[in-house]
């Protein structure tokens, strides 16, 4: 027990030791210092001359090197000492074999580097903390109708329920409104559209947004009215102005105000569409949107849910307000009688989540094989060594020393996985960052994860560690004449270690299979959603917003013949084979509804709505859709301003369910932002149906719509629509040809907000995250389906290498080379034939995980299943060929000579 | 040459000389050395070489503790002196010597008969 103490006390002082090098040198020195001055003193004082006395001690004391390596001995750490012999140790015996380094460090490479470089994305985006004040209580209220229509609360709406807040006090804590508009900035490069968030008073109290640069507006200018300030999003910052703090206090153009800006906010700043943020005031005079009730607003009304109350109690407080006004205002929200909160974290993150946690259970089962497979191939080669173990063990290595060598060698293994994987993670990363830019929220500030990296690292080292180290230690344990008799393999106790790698041989199959069946049904969605006829066609055509400044389009006849201008100029540039006008390109993002009333059924349709889309009459020929009843647009109608509808037909069969829609009467509302129209009855005749267009994409379903004749009600701002031989080449002059009729229309933008942008982006824009689902997955069950394969070749090989002997005398005995080869691949079906049971009890319990990144197919659609473990069952057919055609290879004689 | 007459250390036994040093009280090491050269009579000579290793190693094993002091002529000097742990190892390893001499000079004594 002493004993004990007396070597923990030791192992204490040592590493402090190491820690206290530099301080015991200095003591070292100033000890000898006073040593040989003593002795100096004592000579002296025997009758030497200083000199002498000085070298007759310094030659009493020996050389200082000596003395001072001899007292270093006794302090330094032995353990680190050993721990670098090892190192240099494993490092000399990995060199010896480069083949099983390498191809343990790429395996660790590329499982360390996809882990660390997903998970670092859905760090970046899922879970990195929002820029907010405690955003879970932070929601987006929508007004509901009693059959579940949802839509936007309007700005009296909006103005009312703020009037309520009293009665809403212990469930709403407070609340904000916001609306986004676009606006032109102009710059030296020229007019260039921007999105602008309209808030109201409080609004950044109330989310808990602080200005990054800057400050944000004081109490004076939220109210607005003083001098016209800006506060700038961390984009556009970064974008236009290059990140450069003093762009605080410059005077923007904005709409023609000269405008300054006083801050810039952080990345992530709410809402997310914004570009530039000014008070609500700046407009709420002049934007006749924000005071018709019940208009739909491109809008986001916030909600900050009281301390300790939750969602359903803040919605049922809200919905008590919306009752009254359903009651004070019939005619603008009859039916719509309660509020449905989506918490704000979904509406920013919401939809990439299944993607992402898709791709993160993708990786986990990549690293997991990978971890079986270098586990499996120092399994491998630690039996191999069996016979060096055992003789080692027997010159009296002690097993302590033994398992730290291979512990060294392990260590030694992941450090360089742990490097390569790195600069994978990173490249990854970079890939991530640019293919999702704009597609993933926050895609921009991903950033490589240290502490995944080292979770990863430390997963992988643990599992080599357990499965390396442990057969060398069971083979020092095992008596050594055993061991040595065994033969060259020293494989004592081999079915245990062989049924161990055959184990891990099952699970890497399983795991390949259950990420090849979820990259397989992932594969056959996309397909799918490709599949999906748009309704148009989206090849070759560009929309181009056509936005003027407002005194250009205050008159809507003007605004018209402005407009008709642009459509000409468009439909004169050569290569454009066709042009027409519309409101909201379908897939484009922007979409309006209006009101539906029916003639003929008898209560009005609470929140029955429809899209509303104003064309002119040469769209349905430009999209190239199928009118499947009736009539479209004429030029008549557009000239005329008659007020005659197409609809639809997911909108035929919602509203008059077997009957002809043709001639029916309805009344919509009108709709146009800024006209003083707005929200007025609009009654008019259907005059034919169309084909159904996904206005949404493809994977959302279609929903009823409704086509005007544009001149009915002229918007402040319309698309141009433009068929082309070649977008690439004609966008420029579409650009300079837009520019001659109007040099004030900005033509500028990226991403979606630009003003110019061809379908084919717009639907790949909408499928991209798919698409992006879809690769991941695929390359990572290829890379899972290749390791597991050379997982299972490397037990076979070994185990024939283990069985030379064995298969010599059954060729000596008279087996052909093709029993040989069938005994061995059997061995190998065998296993894949696990791995295939394994792996599809896994995927059954998995798939149902992904079911939201599903479409139109099962969890359980048997076609993904059937092809993958066709696909796995091949390729371990493969895997088991070589080492089988390798025993039947043997000459019998040498085989049964061997060793 | 004078190195013949003067005894060499046996290994094992400079700890213990160092440790019967520090019984008397502490002191640094050109102290121990002159110590232990005045008590064998210019016999023993401790070469510094092994000293300050046998100092370390038995302050590093509790025997020995260690500390800067200011000498009578006013210098800095580490003094080490004996702990606990050392005082019970003096005693043990005194008993060790005294039975390994009497052993020795047993044999040494045996006749040729």
């Amino acid at each position: 027990m002493r004993h004990l103490l007396q070597r923990a006390r030791d192992a204490l002082a040592r590493l402090a030791g190491v820690r206290r090098h530099a301080h015991i040198e200095q003591r070292l020195d100033d000890e000898m210092r006073f040593h040989i001055d003593m002795q100096t003193e004592r000579n002296v004082s025997a009758g030497m001359s200083p000199a002498d006395a000085r070298r007759a001690a310094l030659v009493a004391f020996g050389g200082p090197e000596r003395y001072r390596e001899a007292t270093r001995d006794e302090y330094r750490s032995r353990f680190l000492d050993e721990l670098a012999q090892d190192v240099r140790y494993a490092v000399r015996t990995l060199r010896r074999a480069p083949g099983f380094a390498a191809v343990v460090v790429a395996t660790l490479a590329v499982g360390i580097g996809a882990t660390t470089a997903i998970f670092s994305v859905v760090n970046g985006v899922l879970l990195r903390p929002l820029p907010l004040r405690s955003p879970e209580r932070l929601a987006w209220a929508l007004e509901r109708s009693g059959d579940g229509g949802l839509r936007l609360p309007s700005y009296p709406t909006y103005l009312d329920w703020q009037a309520q807040a009293p009665s809403l006090r212990g469930a709403v804590e407070g609340m904000a409104f916001v609306r986004g508009q676009t606006a032109t900035l102009r710059g030296e490069a020229g007019p260039d559209p921007v999105v602008v968030a309209y808030i109201t008073p409080g609004f950044f109290a109330l989310t808990g947004t602080q200005p990054l640069v800057g400050r944000a507006f004081g109490g004076d200018e939220e109210r607005a009215g003083t001098e016209p300030t800006v506060v700038m999003s961390y984009g556009l910052w970064r974008r236009r102005f290059g990140g450069d703090r003093s762009v605080i206090g410059t005077r923007l153009d904005l709409n023609g105000v000269a405008t300054t800006v006083i801050g810039v906010l952080p990345p992530d700043a709410y809402p997310t569409f914004g570009e530039l943020w000014q008070p609500i005031g700046v407009i709420e005079a002049t934007d006749p949107v924000l005071r018709r009730r019940g208009a739909r607003a491109d809008s986001r009304t916030v909600v900050r849910i009281a301390e300790g109350a939750d969602s359903a109690r803040a919605a049922a407080a809200l919905a008590a307000v919306g009752r009254r006004l359903a009651a004070q205002y019939p005619a603008e929200s009859e039916g719509w009688t309660s509020v449905a909160l989506t918490p704000l974290r979904a509406e920013l993150l919401g939809d990439v989540r299944p993607t992402l946690l898709t791709l993160a259970g993708a990786v986990a089962l990549v690293l997991l094989l990978a971890c079986a497979n270098v586990a499996n191939l120092l399994a491998v080669r630690a039996a191999g060594r069996g016979r060096e173990f055992a003789v080692r063990s027997a010159l009296g290595a002690g097993r302590g020393r033994l398992s730290r060598q291979l512990l060294a060698e392990t260590l030694v293994l992941a450090a360089c996985g742990g490097v390569v994987g790195s600069v994978v993670a990173l490249a990854l990363v970079r890939v991530v960052r640019h293919a999702a830019g704009s597609r993933l929220p926050r895609a921009d500030q991903i950033e490589l994860d240290g502490l995944a990296l080292l979770f990863c690292l430390g997963i992988s080292v643990v599992a080599a560690v357990i499965v390396g180290v442990s057969p060398a230690l069971r083979a020092a344990r095992t008596n050594l004449t055993d061991r040595l008799r065994a033969g060259a393999s020293g494989s004592v106790g081999g079915s245990r270690e062989a049924r161990l790698r055959s184990t891990l041989a099952v699970v890497q199959l399983a795991l390949a299979l259950t990420l090849l069946i979820g990259a397989g049904l992932l594969a056959q969605s996309f397909r799918r959603v490709l599949d999906v006829p748009l309704g148009f066609a989206a090849e070759n055509l560009v929309a181009i917003r056509i936005q003027p400044s407002a005194r250009k389009v205050d008159e809507p006849a003007q605004a018209a013949a402005l407009f008709e201008r642009a459509l000409e100029a468009v439909r004169a540039v050569p290569g454009v084979s066709d042009a027409a006008l519309v409101n909201h390109v379908p897939v484009g993002g922007g979409n309006i509804s209006t009101p539906v009333e029916v003639e003929g059924t008898r209560e009005r349709s609470a929140g029955a709505t429809a899209l509303y889309r104003t064309a002119s009459e040469s769209y349905l020929r430009t999209m190239r859709m199928r009118l499947a009843r009736g009539r479209w647009l004429s030029a008549d109608d557009i000239r005329s301003r008659t007020p005659v509808f197409v609809v639809n037909e997911t909108m035929a069969k919602r509203f008059w369910p077997g009957q002809d829609p043709v001639g029916r009467r309805v009344t919509l509302r009108r709709t146009a932002p800024g006209r003083s129209g707005l929200g007025e009855p609009l009654p008019g005749v259907v005059i034919g149906v169309v084909g159904d267009v996904h206005q949404f994409g493809q994977e959302a379903d279609v929903e009823p719509e409704v086509y005007v004749p544009y001149t009915v009600e002229v918007w402040t701002w319309i698309t141009v629509v433009a068929r082309v031989s070649d977008p690439g080449l004609t966008v420029p002059a579409l650009r300079s040809a837009v520019r001659r009729v109007d040099p004030d229309i900005p033509l500028g933008g990226e991403g979606p907000s630009a003003a110019i942008r061809t379908a084919e982006s717009m639907v790949s824009t909408n499928i991209a995250q798919r698409r992006f689902a879809v690769s991941l997955v695929g390359a990572f069950s290829g890379a899972a389906l290749l390791l597991a394969v050379l997982g299972l070749y490397g037990v076979l090989a070994h185990g024939v290498a283990q069985r030379t002997r064995e298969m010599g005398i059954r060729a000596a005995l008279g087996a052909t080379a093709g029993d040989i080869v069938r005994l061995v691949v059997t061995e190998g079906a065998k296993l894949a034939l696990l791995g295939v049971g394994a792996g599809v009890a896994c995927a059954v319990a998995l798939a149902r995980s992904i079911r939201a990144m599903l479409f139109q197919t099962a969890p359980e659609d048997p076609t993904a299943y059937l092809i993958m473990a066709a696909v796995l069952i091949a390729a371990a057919l493969a895997a088991s060929y070589l080492p089988a055609r390798r025993a039947a290879r043997l000459d019998p004689t040498a085989a049964i000579r061997a060793d | 040459m004078a190195e013949k007459e003067r005894g060499d250390l046996l290994q094992g036994t400079l700890d213990m000389l160092v440790l019967k040093a520090l019984q008397l009280g502490p002191m640094h090491g050109w102290g121990i050395t002159d110590r232990l050269e005045h008590g064998s009579n210019r016999v023993l000579q401790v070469g510094q070489g092994s000293l300050y290793p046998a100092l370390y190693r038995l302050e590093r094993q509790g025997f020995v503790t260690s500390a800067w002091r200011v000498t009578e002529n006013n210098r800095r000097a580490r003094y080490y002196a004996l702990s606990a742990a050392g005082r019970t190892r003096l005693a043990e390893e005194r008993e060790n010597w005294k039975r390994m001499s009497r052993a020795v000079e047993l044999v040494l004594r045996m006749s040729e008969a």
